[in-house]
């Protein structure tokens, strides 16, 4: 099939889930239209967008298929952040926060990172450290909900994540991220592709690997933490994703694959949305549940997979 | 001389089988509120690291939580009756091997299930009588609350719109004070609800018993809420939502609470 008309029928799904996540259940007022549904809408659009973003960034820079933000520990990194900042009474929409929740999430996921380095083989080790780093931060996270005595905090909100409590402030912090670090990246693009491919080449023809590839965590963690300081942790979306966008558009640019990827990444969500809204109201499904369950098969298939090709080689 | 060692003796005699007592552990904070009530605290030798009412039982030995209790200290405590609740207890084959009483009372879902808890334990304690009073004396007070307000209300469990549905000890609490459960509707006991159907359902009193009204009114369209326009938003403190989380005697007096709550106009 053509690329062009595969696109085509990726975004005609898109704009259809787009239709039945906004007018599910049917029959609403146009207050409740513009005050919840349409913020939760944009919630789940930029949260699908920048998880898938930034999962198919550290696939890249790792050259590891099963690198995800949930994985690695950048999540649990601006969970972390937010408990925090929640404990001490000076959480809210804002720049000062938002610079703690991306400094955390930077700071865990370069962790991970420098401590794969110590190792041979890294691209394997990050995510093994990444998974050290993040059960530890999630302890720690654990551990404040329990000395915290007045309240069970954003915790259960934000563990398994939920777009219903989205207003237009959030959102617009968020959106004004996700709009930054797209510039960044797309400025990073060819890089990217250099980086993607040999680092030993790429430090010959005079890219500087380690700055770029700090940069580009920054990256990803402003991408995350506007994700999570909306919805919570919600996992295995930038797993699962860039591997559907790369089997669908095998051979096409990487500026678009990343265009592509987002609108999967947002068209998944939107379905978990449109999935909990039809089947279970007025109960709501967490979206981290569906994507968690979708994205744990997913992993295991990949796992398997995997293996099944090195005993072939 | 003679007749001092006689009365002596006789003292001995007659009161020694009332000096000795049983030795008591109970697994769950309800149980031993319950037995506190019952007049049998001073037996009590072992509780669970949740117990903190009344007083006196924040004294006693701790045998860890609930879920995980310490058997090799419940062993050294040489406990004649365990009270173990009907919910998770998988830690009871262990316990069982210590060859003591072991009493199993079943989960309670309503307020006549603790009714059934008091008599057994009474039962176990040799208190029957004080079991039927106590029994007695919540029924009379339950029964004193006559007015019903029928509001629709909304309890939020946990934060992010965790509630409880029909079949709850949560919802049989607010009908015994008057009000309606929201989501008397869904037939699970604790599922997180739609904030959107939260707002249609429109309720009149909302009581959040882990989120803060802060963050509660700050939510998008909390003021289309009647409870919000009423400032009928309450939260409940962290001792007011230990008699909602336990079934114990002290409920009676949550419900009394609850239910001039229901009744401000």
């Amino acid at each position: 099939m053509n690329n062009r008309i595969k696109i085509i029928i990726s975004v005609a799904v898109f704009i259809s889930l787009s239709y039945l996540s906004l007018s599910l259940p049917f029959g609403c007022d146009s207050d409740i239209l513009i005050n919840l549904r349409i913020p939760k809408f944009l919630g789940i659009f930029i949260s699908g967008f920048s998880l898938a973003t930034a999962g198919m960034v550290l696939q890249l820079v790792t050259k590891n298929p099963l690198a995800d933000p949930f994985v690695i520990g950048t999540s649990a990194g601006s969970m972390l952040a937010i408990i925090l900042l929640e404990i001490l009474g000076i959480y809210s929409y804002g720049f000062v926060s938002f610079f703690f929740i991306t400094i955390s999430a930077l700071f865990f996921t370069y962790l991970a990172y420098r401590i794969s380095r110590f190792s041979n083989s890294a691209s394997i080790n990050m995510l093994l450290s990444g998974v050290a780093v993040n059960s530890f931060v999630l302890s720690i996270i654990v551990l404040f909900v329990i000395f915290s005595k007045e309240q069970s905090l954003y915790f259960f909100h934000l563990s398994f994540g939920s777009f219903s409590y989205s207003n237009y402030t959030s959102i617009i912090y968020s959106f004004l991220t996700i709009i930054v670090s797209s510039v960044f990246l797309l400025i990073m693009m060819n890089r990217i592709s250099i980086l993607s491919f040999d680092e030993e080449k790429a430090s010959t023809l005079g890219v500087n690997v380690e700055r770029i590839k700090f940069i580009l965590f920054i990256i990803v963690s402003l991408l995350v933490s506007a994700s999570v300081s909306l919805s919570g942790i919600i996992g295995f979306i930038g797993l699962m994703i860039p591997h559907i966008t790369r089997y669908f558009f095998r051979g096409m640019s990487l500026k678009s694959l990343f265009l592509m990827n987002s609108v999967y990444g947002a068209s998944f969500l939107l379905l978990a949305d449109v999935i909990s809204k039809k089947f279970f109201y007025p109960l709501e499904i967490p979206p981290g549940v569906i994507s968690s369950i979708f994205g744990a098969i997913f992993f295991i298939y990949l796992v398997m997979g995997s293996n099944g090709r090195k005993r072939t080689n | 001389m003679i007749k001092n060692i006689l009365i002596l003796f006789m003292f001995f005699v007659f009161f020694t089988p009332l000096l000795y007592c049983a030795r008591i552990i109970s697994l769950l904070p309800s149980y031993t509120e319950i037995i506190f009530s019952l007049g049998s605290g001073g037996e009590l030798v072992g509780v669970t690291n949740y117990c903190n009412y009344p007083d006196e039982a924040k004294k006693i030995e701790r045998v860890g939580d609930y879920l995980a209790p310490n058997v090799e200290k419940i062993y050294l405590l040489k406990p004649d009756i365990i009270f173990i609740g009907g919910w998770k207890n998988s830690f009871i084959k262990d316990i069982n091997k210590l060859h003591t009483n072991t009493v199993v009372i079943p989960d309670e879902t309503s307020i006549d299930d603790i009714y059934r808890s008091i008599r057994v334990i009474g039962k176990y304690l040799g208190k029957e009588n004080e079991a039927n009073e106590l029994i007695g004396k919540m029924k009379k007070e339950l029964a004193e609350i006559k007015e019903k307000s029928y509001k629709k209300v909304y309890v939020e469990v946990d934060d992010g719109g965790w509630t409880s549905g029909e079949n709850s000890f949560i919802s049989d609490v607010i009908s015994k004070a008057g009000g309606i459960n929201v989501f008397n509707d869904i037939k699970t006991s604790y599922f997180k609800a739609d904030w959107e159907e939260v707002i249609k359902r429109n309720p009149d009193v909302v009581i959040l018993l882990n989120t803060s009204k802060k963050s509660f009114l700050k939510r998008p369209m909390a003021y289309k809420i009647s409870a919000v326009k009423n400032k009928s938003v309450y939260m409940l403190k962290s001792e007011e939502r230990d008699m909602l989380s336990r079934p114990s005697p002290r409920i009676v007096g949550l419900i009394k609470k609850l239910n001039d709550i229901f009744n401000k106009k």
